[in-house]
Parts: structure tokens; C-alpha cells; sequence
């Protein structure tokens, strides 16, 4: 009997080669055994699965594991005596906490013979010290997602301030948008997230420098908590249980007028087998907390990375990772994503991502113990915006669980 | 029974039972008791990201001479299940002042309580707890009395109906839990089917995870929806046992529907009825996929849930083991009372 993960393997499989367009360039890696790969559920993560199982012939056998719990199962899987997973698709955030635990195997060898080949370029690599250890082949960020007939029927500017953006929102609730801002606040990762992004835009600081002391429970945090329960009010009720999924669909239902959402969701707003709005979304940079100021969203990467405990052939693995990136799938799939490759056309898709980096917006936070204040935080700013708990309160409870949390990892002393 | 055969029946599970049961339950015990990290210490380092190249100290693993990670472990004894059980925070609860209200006159003693409730359940194992155990004390007799109806349902219905009725009956039981929930947000969320088809019907537009209450109410409607099937199976089983005879008998004493039901029909589902509460409470306790669907923690929480938070975000697989050992140690004492009775039983049994 099959148990269900083989299952999802062969329907993956199945499913892949069906799938599998003519347009993808055919993979000729000559290596043999079994490559196993991990990556996070969004649209180009699917295509690159589909270039790697293209990869698969006799002798080599191609797994790709497409889940949204990806970050989860890579951080154990990274951590165990061999990793099941010889290539993992990882976000900026993930990559630095398996870095500093010594847990990503350096591909500096492996970078100097295929650079040629594979046309990669210095920017895709990810390095530290003198030593590659992810090659990185997209940008992504959270920005401003609008509806431009509605904007247009309601008299409002698309805002470039968070202020003009909560003054346009009445406006575009009596144009008939009952709730008309969206935003991923899911208590936990994707409410801390948000947090993050105006916190950041205010030029907010979560470590005092060079150290992993915390520095977030101020005015500034404070502030940022109180834009988000102002938004808050322009939402579905529901809003503490929406997920990036869940946002995509309010847009694509054309129930939200403005929102701020995942560059790699653009595309699917203009999908017409699931999208009512399709030609009507614009894209732009996070509203900034401030007249004048930065973007209030973070700029991300996301790359692939090999663990150091694995088993198999090193080299098959990073193949079939370098023909999952390679400029041949990024040119049948060059509106799904922002590719960091020069030979990326830009399209109406990517506008939020290059006025992002064009502002020069932070980076997102790439502090290995961030992540732990990020989960104390995603509790504080839940419990603030569903009313259990004033802001200060929140935040001092937040700041004691990190310290506990970083003293358990070793970062505070 | 020679030794030697009564070692050949008890033998093979006695072993199954101390590998799969005993010993990762006590590399759990183990775990829970230290604590290990990998040493970093601050170097100033060059990183070159898409973003561009910045050079910063920052924490970087120590490698020992095979080039592998330095893990530092550390002896924690009982500090991890303190740090779970919030006891710092407890005791500060414990000794703050609640002698006076908002309003400036003296509180009473409900809403004394009432301030040290909530200070208690903002520490995150006891808020977990809180919606743990009124999730098992709400769904229990539920699906008890719901499971025992559709069993006596489709007990007797005709013969041609009853597959597709069991089929029916059996399908939230089959469907994978997590499948399960996300399918359920996607029924729950705004103008989603059922959302509409209650608006329609004039019950306006409801929000099923805009508070505690509804995302708890909502929790638990799923919980119910879940469980009852196997409440049913089981029951519907032991129906087909009950002796005609006795049923017989009782119609020509004289008894109606309900006396049947009452006094043959219920203590002969007994033993049955005590081992699906057994079960039940079990998989109540362990509450998960609906948690980590609607509310993320929020409102109503699980200390399952709890576990796997801590497991997820803070990468610390001992402070998990503890919380999954103090978990494991409430379902014991949830359990005692149907253990002693069982085990009344047993002897009386074999008396």
C-alpha cells in the first residue's frame, strides 16, 4: 500500500510531467542517484519544480516537495544527523538561522566549474566570508496591491503614505467596498510580518547594534501597532485569521480595493481561470509611514541552498538546482516572478518590487536570533489588534519571551 | 500456562511496545532536561547578498577542527518545564495588588478573580490549557449523544439505504485534518459558501473568526464534526450485538421505544460507550489542525499547538519535550477516573 507521502510523490511526478510545457528547454544531466528537493507553495516555486522533474531519466531519480510548510520541515530537516533533502528553496529569513547554525554546506567549488555554464551571475551569490553558500535567483517583497478602476471611481490617489492611505479608505468604503483594505494578519508569522514592515518603514530598530539585546519596545513600535489597528478597522473582521492565501483571494474576489500582499501573488491577480479582477490590480511600494520617507516593507530574496549533513552525489543536486534557475526556465516563466538574472524583462507584475528597491527600502531584518523576536512579536501585535492586551503591556511581554527565547539559544549570555 | 508459552504471546508486544512507546518517551524525558545551541560567537564578517555587500559583526558558528559546528549542551534539569509553566510569571500574578478596581472603589472578590484569571491564562501554557480542556468538557457529550442518534438512525433504516448512509456518515472521518480545516476556512471565511447561504437565509453576515468566542465556537463545531463519526461506527457496530431476545423480551413486557433504549440498549453499549470517551478524551486533549487553520493561537489556543510553536519558532526541540511531557501528564489525569473504573471492572471480571 502506498503510504500518502509516496503518493504525493507520484502525483507530483505525474502531474509534473503532464504539466510539463513544450517550452521548457530539455535537462541533459548526465549524473545518476536521487535528488530530493524542498520549496516553499508560490506560483514560480511550481514552475522551478517542473524544470527540475524535467531533469529525471533512468538513472536519476528528481523529488520535488512543493509545501507552505516548507520553512518548518527545512529548519528540521537541516538539522538532522542526513538531511533528507539534498536542495531547499529558502527565504533570506530562513538562510541566515541555518547559517549561523552551521548547518548550509559551502558550493564554492561547485560555483567556480558550472559559473560559466550556467551563466550565473555574481549578484546570485550568496556569500559569506569567502565561501558561496546559496545562489539566490529572486527578489520579493510586500507591497501596495490596488484596484485602479475603483481607486479612479472614488477620486483617491494611489497613497504613497500611510496617512493618505487610512484617509482613502472611508472613501473607498462609501464607493461600496465594504471591507476595503486587506492584509495578511494571521496571528503569529504573517501578523509580525506586517509589524516588521511599518516598524522598519519608521526606521524602527529590533537589536541594540552589534549585539542581540532588543530595542523594540518603544514609541516607534508603539505607533506602528496603532497604524495597524487603524487598518484593522477597514478589514474583514476576520482579519487575524487571514493568511497570504487567504488576502489573494480577496483580491481575486475583488472584495478588497487596496492591500499590501506578496509580489510573487501579482501574477495570479491577473489569472483568469481564478481571478474576477484580471488587468484591474496595480502594483506599487508600501505606503511609508511618513510624508517623503522609505517604503514600509522589507526587501527579500529567496535562493537555494544544500545542507552539510547530506548523503548522495553533491554535485547531481546542485545540477538540478542551477537547471531549476537556469536563464532558459526564467524565460518561460518571466512574468512570474522578479528574477534577479540581468536578462529579466520587467513587466506590469514586478512595478511593486523595483519602486521598492528603487526607494531604497530596508532589508529585511538578517539578524539569525530575528526570528525569535519576530515570533514574540507576532503574539504581542495579535493580542494588541484583537483588543486582549494594551500595546505597552504587549511589547514588555514580547521583549521578556525573546530574552528567554535568545538566552535558550545561546545569543544573550 | 508454561512460562515459556505465556512468553511467546506476551513477548512480541512487549517488545513492540518498549521501542515504539517506552524509549522515545524516554529520549523525550532526556531531551527535556538540557538544553543545547550552537556556539556563535560576534565576528566582523563580509556578506554579500543581492542586496549588496555589508560588513558587520554578527554572530558566526564555531567549527571545531573537523570543520563541523561547536554544540554547546547544558544541564537544565527543571528549567525548561518552569519556562513552559510560566512559574516566574505566575508568581508575579500571585503577588500583584488587585485590591482596587478601574473605577478606584474597592474590587470585589469576582472581579479579584477575574484580573488573576487573566494574568494566569496570558501565560501562554495555561491559556493553551484553558481552551484545551474546555474543548474535550464541550465536544465529549456531544458527539456522544450525536454519534448514538445517527447509530439508532441508520440502525434502522432499510437495508438498502444503510451503505450509503455509513459512507456518508463515515466521511469527516476520513478526510485528513488538515485538508479538513483549510477546507472549512475556505467554507467559514468572507462570502465564502456557507457565509453566503446563512446570509441568504437572513441570518446576516456572519464573521466566524473576528473573536474568541466565535473562532472558539467554530473550533469546536469542527471538532464535533469530526469525531462524531467514529462515535457512530462504533456504536452502530455494537448495536448489530445487542442479543434479540433480550429486545424481544422487553417489547412484550410491555416496554416502549424509549424504555427499550434506556434500559436494554444503553448498558448493553456500555463497555463501549466508556471506550470511545476514553478515545475521545485522548484526541480532545490533542487538539491541532483547527487551531492552527482559524486562529493561529489566538483566542483559543491547544497545547499541542503550544508544542509545535515552540518546536517551529524557536527551533528548541528540549523546551518542546517538555511541553509534549507536561501535556502527556494532563491526559493522565484526565484519564484516571475511567482507568480505576476499568480496572474495577477487570477484577470484577475475573473475581
Amino acid at each position: 500500500m502506498f503510504n500518502r507521502r509516496t503518493f504525493g510523490l507520484f502525483g507530483t511526478i505525474a502531474l509534473g510531467a503532464l504539466l510539463a510545457s513544450p517550452a521548457m528547454a530539455k535537462c541533459t544531466i548526465t549524473r545518476t542517484g536521487t535528488v530530493d528537493v524542498i520549496g516553499n507553495a508560490f506560483p514560480v516555486i511550481d514552475h522551478i519544480a517542473k524544470a527540475m522533474q524535467a531533469c529525471a531519466n533512468s538513472g536519476l531519480t528528481v523529488n520535488v516537495k512543493v509545501t507552505d510548510k516548507a520553512r518548518v520541515e527545512t529548519e528540521q530537516a537541516f538539522a538532522a544527523g542526513t538531511s533528507p533533502f539534498e536542495v531547499a528553496h529558502v527565504s533570506n529569513g530562513v538562510l541566515v538561522n541555518l547559517l549561523a547554525k552551521g548547518q548550509l554546506q559551502p558550493m564554492t567549488d561547485l560555483v567556480n566549474k558550472y559559473k560559466a555554464q550556467y551563466k550565473l551571475e555574481d549578484r546570485m551569490l550568496v556569500t559569506v566570508g569567502n565561501e558561496v553558500y546559496g545562489i539566490a535567483f529572486m527578489a520579493n517583497a510586500q507591497h501596495l496591491f490596488y484596484r485602479k478602476d475603483a481607486l479612479e471611481k472614488a477620486g483617491v490617489q494611489p497613497p504613497k503614505t500611510y496617512p493618505e492611505l487610512l484617509a482613502a479608505l472611508p472613501k473607498l468604503k462609501a464607493a461600496g467596498f465594504e471591507t476595503p483594505f486587506t492584509a495578511a494578519y494571521k496571528t503569529g508569522w504573517d501578523i509580525a510580518t506586517e509589524f516588521t514592515n511599518i516598524y522598519l518603514g519608521d526606521g524602527g530598530e529590533f537589536f541594540a547594534p552589534g549585539t542581540a539585546m532588543p530595542a523594540f519596545n518603544n514609541a516607534k513600535a508603539v505607533a506602528a501597532l496603532d497604524t495597524m489597528n487603524k487598518l484593522k478597522g477597514f478589514m474583514s473582521p476576520n482579519a487575524l485569521a487571514l493568511a497570504t492565501a487567504d488576502v489573494t483571494t480577496a483580491f481575486q474576489q475583488g472584495q478588497a480595493a487596496m492591500g499590501i500582499l506578496w509580489a510573487s501573488r501579482a501574477a495570479a491577480m491577473d489569472d483568469d481561470k481564478v481571478s474576477k479582477v484580471v488587468n484591474q490590480i496595480e502594483f506599487a511600494a508600501a505606503p511609508a509611514v511618513t510624508a517623503g520617507g522609505k517604503p514600509s516593507n522589507a526587501i527579500w530574496w529567496d535562493a537555494f541552498v544544500m545542507p552539510k549533513q547530506m548523503d548522495g552525489d553533491r554535485e547531481a543536486a546542485f545540477l538540478v538546482m542551477m537547471e531549476g534557475i537556469s536563464e532558459d526556465t526564467m524565460k518561460s516563466g518571466m512574468t512570474l516572478t522578479n528574477w534577479l538574472r540581468s536578462g529579466f524583462q520587467p513587466n506590469r507584475h514586478s512595478k511593486g518590487v523595483a519602486e521598492t528597491i528603487n526607494a531604497n527600502a530596508a532589508m529585511w531584518p538578517d539578524e539569525p536570533y530575528f526570528s525569535l523576536a519576530h515570533a514574540a512579536l507576532g503574539k504581542a501585535a495579535s493580542d494588541v489588534l484583537a483588543g486582549t492586551k494594551p500595546a505597552a503591556q504587549a511589547l514588555a511581554d514580547a521583549e521578556r519571551e525573546y530574552i528567554q527565547t535568545a538566552k535558550e539559544r545561546g545569543f544573550i549570555k | 500456562m508454561p512460562f515459556r508459552t505465556f512468553l511467546g504471546f506476551v513477548l512480541p508486544s512487549a517488545v513492540a511496545m518498549l521501542m515504539l512507546i517506552a524509549l522515545p518517551l524516554a529520549g523525550v524525558v532526556y531531551l527535556s532536561l538540557w538544553n543545547s545551541y550552537t556556539k556563535t560567537n560576534f565576528v566582523e564578517t563580509t556578506v554579500r547578498t543581492p542586496v549588496g555587500t555589508r560588513v558587520e559583526r554578527r554572530p558566526v558558528a564555531e567549527l571545531d577542527a573537523a570543520g563541523n559546528p561547536v554544540i554547546v549542551r547544558e544541564w537544565y534539569g527543571s528549567r525548561n518545564f518552569e519556562t513552559v509553566l510560566g512559574t516566574a510569571n505566575l508568581a508575579e500574578a500571585w503577588e500583584r495588588d488587585r485590591t482596587v478596581a478601574a473605577g478606584g472603589q474597592p474590587a470585589s472578590a469576582w472581579q479579584r478573580f477575574r484580573a488573576l484569571f487573566r494574568d494566569v491564562t496570558n501565560v501562554k501554557f495555561w491559556g493553551a490549557l484553558e481552551f484545551t480542556l474546555l474543548y474535550t468538557a464541550v465536544t465529549t457529550p456531544i458527539i456522544l449523544a450525536l454519534g448514538f442518534l445517527i447509530a439508532l438512525g441508520v440502525n434502522s433504516v432499510v437495508r438498502e439505504l444503510k451503505g450509503v448512509l455509513i459512507f456518508a456518515s463515515l466521511l469527516p472521518f476520513i478526510v485528513t485534518p488538515v485538508v479538513g480545516s483549510l477546507s472549512i476556512k475556505w467554507l467559514f471565511l468572507d462570502n465564502a459558501i456557507i457565509t453566503v447561504w446563512l446570509e441568504q437565509l437572513g441570518f446576516g453576515k456572519i464573521y466566524f473568526m473576528q473573536n474568541a468566542f466565535t473562532t472558539r465556537l467554530l473550533i469546536i463545531l469542527v471538532g464535533i464534526w469530526k469525531a462524531t463519526p467514529f462515535v457512530f461506527i462504533v456504536l452502530y457496530a455494537g448495536l448489530q450485538t445487542v442479543p434479540s431476545e433480550t429486545r424481544e423480551a422487553a417489547i412484550i413486557d410491555g416496554a416502549n421505544r424509549w424504555q427499550t433504549i434506556r434500559y436494554v440498549i444503553i448498558p448493553h453499549l456500555m463497555p463501549l460507550f466508556v471506550f470511545v470517551t476514553l478515545i475521545h478524551l485522548m484526541d480532545a486533549y490533542r487538539v491541532f489542525e483547527p487551531i492552527l487553520v482559524f486562529s493561529g493561537g489566538q483566542g483559543a489556543d491547544s497545547l499541542q499547538h503550544l508544542t509545535y510553536k515552540i518546536l517551529s519558532d524557536e527551533q528548541n526541540f528540549h523546551k518542546a519535550s517538555a511541553a509534549a511531557l507536561l501535556m502527556v501528564l494532563g491526559i493522565l489525569v484526565l484519564l484516571i477516573p475511567l482507568i480505576i473504573k476499568t480496572y474495577k471492572d477487570q477484577r470484577r471480571a475475573f473475581a
